[in-house]
């Protein structure tokens, strides 16, 4: 197992979980493949500074299945779930073909108890996608959710395999097929590039007839900021907000549109969030963030989104064979992101949009030795969209009980 | 198009005749967006909500 290398002051060496009351895991990220057939100039699992998935199994194998499925019915059973997710994870998990796939999540449903039920989706690429694998999916109640990064070859030409091939034509075919699925479709999850002109590739993510759409940001934190982004000391001040700009104008075109033509997360849940209710996403709001990944080789790790921060950062060196997931809910990573308010910097817990923005996604917090307790490196990109979200609801709130946020 | 990126000390606005739609409900407001998000905002109310990972759909 992998160990971090680098444990930050917060919340690794900092953090006393033994007082805390943890809150039960409801997210099962499984890896059922941990290469990927594709090298896409941005990724963080394998450009990034964390190289583990080297060391990992490719392929995850059917003893690691099922001490995975009994550790999570276990949990279910202990907290008395009703349901809990499963998401089938890479690298590419269709790189060994759909029976993997199938096997793991038909292992982990044969387990669970009687009480509890998974909701079961893949997320992959889209390159090995045939009507038949969505086929047998679908029979297994799988639902799949693409990568990319727009609608048309252009906007996907940072997604290439390893021989420098577009990956746009065989992705495309796939949404296609997939459009045609209904319910099958879980989404499309798109990483923006501030490059890329926000209309474009809003029209076209909804030409492709994506039922729900994720804009997330690059992974990026204060010691490799994102692009367009320069170098800052962590903090909450003014700094250009190309991300806040583009999202701010993509949602002003699927805020006016005269249907809801596909929900966009980020902005469902940041609407959400202004309206006074929870958010249901670890990019914004302060609710417990409740996923585990479980790696090829049995592994229990924190999200992979860790792995753009620092060699080692999502290991807790714990796995299925040898601790329950009521052990990972201990590890200081995983504790620190149920604390809400309370596992934010002191300048994000006095800041005024706190409670829709909840610092970000914690992997955008990091800064090498102090770790995530400081504001986002997308603070002021935050607030730009935050601010906008809440004017455009001003237009709809009666005038007397509202006041405009910002200038924007 | 790119911001100054002003952060601002301003609190964000109170929603009460919105939230009071969507505790409704919602459905009312003639804007469909807004109103797909508010009956979403009612289905969320009384539940225990958790945060998800956001690479996942």
């Amino acid at each position: 197992m992998t160990g971090a290398t680098t444990a930050p002051l917060w919340p690794h060496r900092s953090l006393d979980t033994s007082g805390l009351r943890p809150v039960p895991l409801r997210q099962f990220v499984l890896k059922v493949h941990s290469r990927c057939n594709l090298a896409c100039a941005y990724c963080y699992i394998y450009r990034g500074p964390d190289s583990s998935w080297r060391e990992r199994p490719v392929r995850v194998d059917a003893r690691t299945m099922r001490q995975t499925a009994r550790r999570v019915a276990e949990h279910a059973a202990a907290h008395r779930l009703d349901r809990v997710r499963i998401d089938l994870h890479g690298g590419e998990p269709l790189l060994g073909g759909p029976e993997p796939v199938l096997t793991y999540a038909r292992t982990v449903r044969d387990a669970l108890p009687a009480h509890c039920t998974a909701r079961v989706c893949v997320q992959t690429n889209g390159t090995l996608l045939t009507e038949r694998a969505l086929d047998r999916l679908a029979a297994a109640d799988i639902r799949v959710g693409l990568s990319l990064d727009g609608g048309t070859e252009a906007l996907n030409a940072r997604r290439a395999d390893h021989a420098g091939r577009p990956s746009w034509p065989a992705a495309a075919r796939a949404a296609r097929i997939l459009a045609r699925r209904g319910e099958q479709y879980a989404g499309v999850l798109c990483t923006v590039d501030v490059t890329a002109p926000p209309a474009e590739v809003y029209a076209s993510l909804v030409a492709l007839g994506a039922p729900a759409i994720d804009l997330l940001l690059p992974h990026a934190n204060w010691a490799s900021p994102p692009p367009a982004v320069p170098h800052a000391h962590p903090g909450r001040r003014p700094r250009p907000t190309p991300y806040g700009d583009w999202l701010a104008e993509v949602f002003d075109l699927w805020w006016h549109a005269d249907r809801m033509v596909t929900k966009v997360r980020i902005f469902g849940e940041i609407l959400t969030l202004l309206l006074g209710a929870p958010s249901a996403t670890e990019s914004v709001g302060l609710s417990p963030m409740t996923a585990v990944v479980i790696d090829t080789d049995g592994s229990i790790e924190q999200v992979d989104s860790l792995k753009s921060a620092y060699p080692g950062a999502p290991a807790t060196g714990l796995d299925v064979f040898h601790d329950s997931f009521d052990r990972a809910l201990r590890h200081p990573g995983i504790a620190a992101r149920q604390l809400g308010r309370r596992g934010l910097a002191a300048e994000c817990r006095a800041c005024p949009l706190v409670r829709v923005c909840g610092g970000g996604n914690y992997a955008h917090r990091y800064a090498p030795h102090t770790g995530f307790l400081h504001p986002s490196v997308y603070c002021a990109d935050l607030e730009r969209l935050v601010r906008h979200v809440a004017n455009r609801l001003c237009e709809m709130e009666d005038i007397r009980h509202c006041s405009r946020t910002s200038p924007h | 198009m790119t911001g100054t990126g002003v952060t601002s000390d301003i609190p964000l606005p109170e929603f009460p005749a919105l939230a009071e739609l969507a505790a409704q409900g919602g459905g009312a407001t003639g804007h469909p967006v807004l109103d797909a998000v508010l009956a979403g905002v009612r289905e969320r109310a009384g539940e225990t909500v958790v945060a998800y990972y956001d690479d996942a759909p």
